[in-house]
């Protein structure tokens, strides 16, 4: 442990009371992209550089959009709660609660990292040169075909409710023109964080968030270029493809490997980057359709 | 990690404080967030290092996947209380007692 640990941890816990303890709804929500982005200076510290790029892209930039633009259409009568008998009752055992858990995870067995050493010696045999791609696409690919799955689900279910009236959004030159810079270099780092994930920190979940950031931006701005909500068929498709693409390899190149989910020997680079490109276009299109917003009038 | 470990423990802690204690739908989204942060701290601190200082490649797909669902569900979670909003006019939940005399 260093100082400079020391204070990020200080700081994450300052950061999280301000999330839950602000006045109004929009600076708690700006206080969460701050505690992501902070967040994902821990990953970084922790040597986890793909969860870093993650939580920047999604923990804190998506998630805090979406909190940032709710906040002003849930505002509520200020805050409540946390006065009374019941409120202290239920401090008490958080606290209690934070104090059992440090103790159990503090008295855990050190782990022999049985896990990593796997990995690292399964490299070889699996074909992919970054550990953590190998461990989403070839050794625990059930888990990732299933989390796609479940994005499918949630979108599909946000899109059975009826949408939710709300304010036009209105032509801004200032945004468009800033959009008109920004947007296609986020379009090229999206791309470049999908070839890095063969070998190196980066992927298909990082490039997707930058990629969706994209194209909510250029719908913001109201540019000419949005595909997504000018024709729905391509909207459709670009949600369904990642798990087609996902399912028709696991299942067509695993016939030919002999098993669901494997890889031909010869092929398991051009395959996963396959996979990878359409997940990349099927999380942002899911993730700017959980945002439910349309085309400014 | 010790310093790491007692971190995601007071924040899962007070996460999960805030979802209990707060009528908001949106502030009981934040305190579900920040819970899912304390969750992955603990995680990521427990997971031994991989050679060369770089976290447990398995530990980190278990982040990225929970990250990614952390939003998806917050996302629908949103909606919902934009609906729940829409139809009832109101962003939080009813107390207790007045929920029991609706019935």
């Amino acid at each position: 442990m260093n100082a400079t640990d020391a204070i990020v941890a200080t700081a994450a816990v300052a950061l999280a009371a301000a999330v839950l303890l602000a006045r109004d709804l929009r600076a708690a929500a700006m206080s969460f992209v701050a505690f992501g982005l902070l967040l994902a200076l821990i990953w970084a510290r922790l040597g986890a550089a793909d969860v870093a790029l993650a939580e920047a892209a999604i923990g804190a930039g998506v998630t805090g959009a979406l909190l940032i633009d709710a906040a002003a259409q849930l505002a509520g009568p200020g805050r409540r709660g946390g006065r009374g008998p019941t409120a202290l009752a239920v401090g008490l055992l958080g606290g209690a609660l934070a104090l059992v858990l440090a103790h159990g995870a503090v008295s855990l067995a050190p782990s022999a990292g049985e896990a990593s050493r796997l990995v690292a010696a399964s490299l070889d045999a699996a074909q992919i040169v970054h550990p953590v791609t190998a461990v989403l696409l070839s050794f625990r690919a059930y888990d990732t075909l299933l989390e796609v799955g479940v994005l499918l689900i949630a979108v599909v279910a946000a899109q059975a409710a009826p949408p939710v009236p709300r304010p036009p959004l209105h032509h801004d030159p200032v945004l468009a023109r800033v959009a008109g810079v920004t947007v296609p270099l986020a379009v090229l780092v999206a791309v470049y964080l999908l070839w890095a994930g063969a070998t190196r920190s980066g992927g298909a979940f990082q490039a997707g968030a930058v990629l969706a950031g994209a194209l909510l931006l250029a719908r913001f701005a109201a540019l000419p270029f949005d595909p997504l909500a000018t024709r729905p068929v391509l909207r459709r498709a670009m949600l369904a493809l990642g798990l087609a693409v996902f399912i028709a390899v696991a299942l067509g190149a695993g016939g030919a490997a002999g098993a669901v989910l494997a890889y031909p020997a010869a092929w398991t680079g051009a395959l996963v980057l396959v996979i990878e490109a359409a997940l990349m276009l099927s999380i942002a299109a899911s993730l700017v359709a959980l945002f439910g917003v349309g085309r400014p009038q | 990690m010790t310093l790491w470990l007692a971190t995601g423990c007071v924040l899962v802690a007070a996460g999960l404080v805030a979802l209990l204690l707060h009528p908001s739908l949106m502030r009981k989204l934040l305190g579900f967030n920040v819970m899912g942060g304390g969750v992955f701290l603990v995680l990521l601190a427990v997971a031994p290092r991989a050679a060369g200082g770089s976290a447990d490649p398995v530990a980190q797909a278990l982040l990225l996947t929970g990250i990614v669902i952390a939003v998806a569900a917050t996302a629908l979670g949103l909606l919902l209380a934009r609906r729940y909003r829409a139809a009832t006019g109101r962003s939080e939940l009813p107390d207790d007692e007045a929920a029991g005399t609706d019935d």
